[in-house]
């Protein structure tokens, strides 16, 4: 599947939240096809039995000691959040009353 | 008279304050010079604290005064990402997403700088969410290469390789995530150093792909990167992937030798397609110098080379889309209301980002979806762990392994921003080092011709984990077995500067 149509695309957009216009789309499913047409390359690799690296081991990371602290404050949390009433962020209604 | 101090080593540069020989305050004011001389065309800075520099400076000299223990790093003007959460400081990852963000919090990084009395000068240009090997990704102006203003000085952390080649800075933070230090520090002619993973913090470094990312430092001189990274290493209770290991004296590792160490060389890559021939030059003049240096140098085989970086553009776009959801235009930054929340979703995240950021949060989300992840993301965390075990084989018969940085020593700018393959492709000799979870060396080792241009070529040196003293050992070996090029600096710094 090394070709992403334009129609993959609109869907994909959908997944990650993002609006994009017909040019766009356009040229992300130029470019997403020949990616994906390296990407698919892997297929070549013997992977039989392998199991997935997932992330580097850490030879000695540990976990904080589990202890109360001071959170930020909730003033300073709030500052750079586009619309808040000073306690929550306001978000526009997505649900009908209960 | 501090003029005179600007071009030199961050070692140097604390040893100076430290002795009286200058003053931080005096010392800070000869680079803001360098900076506003010089800037206007490099374009290296996103943001300057002036007002906090000064005060940063003004207290070491008062500690100084009082007759107080100074640090490491004290009175040393430093430049950071604009990756890195400075409390009080734009943090923007050049993102118009993060537009008027400020953290209320302080960032490892910048926090361990500061206890060591570094000058936290401002934040340093990137590609935008560090996507990106040029710095043409965003919404800023792009940097220029201080060795010829017509070329991309790499990326992503292409402005604080700028800054330091310069001499705006002599020390500067980056990130690399697939080559994101060592690329521009070869495109800029200085050293910058890829950290094991799990030896720096990642708090307070705004996240890209979380199971690659490293901070690093960049500078003029091997040793300072020593002296940086023991100040930055060590565990840290926000990020319980940094290890508690002990870190050890890496500036005595400076002082080694080549002789005695076992340089690995895989020949099959140096005749990867694309190779330029004056890079290669380059290259196989170090391997000569570590040789007649007394290095043995020793064939080793990386079956899996190149699959690298398909395997690598699979797992950080995954891990991409997944990070970057957290924008979704409530909670910081960029938001463009609308009364349906879905739809506000949309249009922020549509006008928050831009192009390269889009494209890899759309393959992320694609090798993700259900009916591909086995074919894509299962089937490339599976080609990781041959790659990393390609590695672990290679240093059975080596101590490091060298192999240039980039392919090239330079593009125009402009040149290659619409053919994002060809930008990927050039990652080839650096991305195996973040799947493997490698530290790795980008050091200077001479220049190539780029048409009729001349740029700086570096060298990279990669350990096993938590081995970058083996790395400090040769690379400033290396760097003394080249003082010329030490000499050479920018030609934009004859006309310009305090």
């Amino acid at each position: 599947m090394a070709r992403v149509v334009s129609d993959e695309i609109r869907a994909l957009a959908r997944l990650c939240r993002l609006e994009l216009e017909e040019a766009e789309i356009e040229r992300f499913s130029a470019d997403l096809s020949r990616i994906v047409a390296h990407i698919e390359t892997l297929a070549g690799i013997e992977v039989e039995g392998v199991e997935p690296f997932v992330g580097p081991e850490a030879p000695a990371a540990q976990l904080r000691a589990d202890t109360p602290a001071t959170p930020l404050a909730r003033e300073r949390a709030l500052a750079p959040v586009p619309a808040h009433d000073e306690e929550f962020v306001l978000v526009p209604r997505f649900k009908d009353e209960m | 008279m501090a003029a005179e101090f600007v071009g030199m080593g961050a070692a140097r540069l604390a040893a100076a304050v430290a002795e009286g020989e200058v003053t931080a305050a005096a010392l800070l004011e000869a680079h803001l010079d360098r900076i506003s001389a010089l800037d206007g065309e490099v374009r290296a800075w996103r943001h300057l604290d002036l007002e906090g520099a000064r005060a940063q400076a003004a207290a070491v000299d008062a500690a100084r005064a009082r007759g107080e223990r100074l640090g490491p790093l004290a009175g040393v003007p430093v430049g950071l990402k604009d990756i890195f959460v400075v409390e009080g400081m734009p943090t923007q990852c050049s993102s118009r997403m993060l537009e008027g963000w400020v953290p209320g919090y302080q960032g490892t990084h910048a926090q361990r700088m500061r206890e060591a009395g570094a000058v936290l000068v401002g934040k340093l240009a990137m590609d935008e969410f560090a996507m990106g090997s040029s710095n043409e990704n965003g919404p800023d102006p792009s940097v220029h290469n201080p060795w010829d203003l017509d070329f991309v000085p790499g990326g992503s952390s292409g402005g604080s390789a700028a800054a330091v080649a310069a001499r705006m800075v002599p020390l500067s933070l980056g990130s690399d995530t697939g080559g994101s230090i060592r690329q521009p520090a070869s495109f800029c002619g200085v050293a910058g150093l890829k950290p094991s993973y799990g030896r720096v913090s990642r708090a307070g470094m705004i996240a890209f792909a979380s199971s690659l990312d490293q901070a690093g430092p960049m500078a003029l001189e091997v040793e300072d990167l020593a002296l940086a990274l023991e100040l930055l290493a060590g565990a840290d209770p926000k990020d319980a992937s940094c290890v508690d290991l002990p870190v050890p004296d890496l500036r005595a590792a400076c002082r080694g030798e080549l002789a005695g160490m076992r340089v690995g060389l895989h020949r099959a890559a140096l005749g990867l397609e694309g190779l330029d021939a004056g890079v290669r030059a380059c290259f196989e003049d170090a391997i000569a110098r570590m040789r007649e240096a007394g290095a043995e140098i020793v064939d080793i085989e990386l079956p899996h080379f190149d699959a690298a970086v398909a395997c690598y553009y699979v797992l950080c776009t995954a891990e991409a889309a997944s990070n970057l959801a957290r924008y979704d235009g409530l909670r910081f930054g960029h938001r463009v209301p609308d009364a349906d929340l879905e739809v506000q979703y949309a249009k922020s995240r549509a006008s928050g980002f831009g192009d390269e950021v889009k494209r890899r949060i759309m393959l992320g989300t694609f090798v993700l979806r259900a009916d591909s992840y086995e074919a894509y993301y299962g089937r490339a965390m599976k080609v990781r762990r041959k790659i990393a075990e390609d590695y672990t084989a290679a240093f059975a018969r080596c101590d490091l392994i060298a192999s240039p940085v980039s392919p090239v020593a330079g593009f125009r700018l402009g040149e290659r921003v619409d053919d994002p393959l060809a930008m990927y492709l050039s990652d080839v000799f650096t991305v195996g080092v973040n799947l493997a979870g490698l530290p790795a060396l980008s050091v200077p080792s001479g220049f190539a011709k780029v048409g009729e241009r001349e740029l700086p070529v570096g060298l990279q040196l990669i350990a096993p984990a938590f081995e970058e003293a083996r790395l400090f050992r040769a690379g400033a070996a290396f760097e003394r077995l080249t003082p010329a090029l030490r000499e050479r600096v920018p030609p934009l710094l004859a006309k310009g500067g305090a």
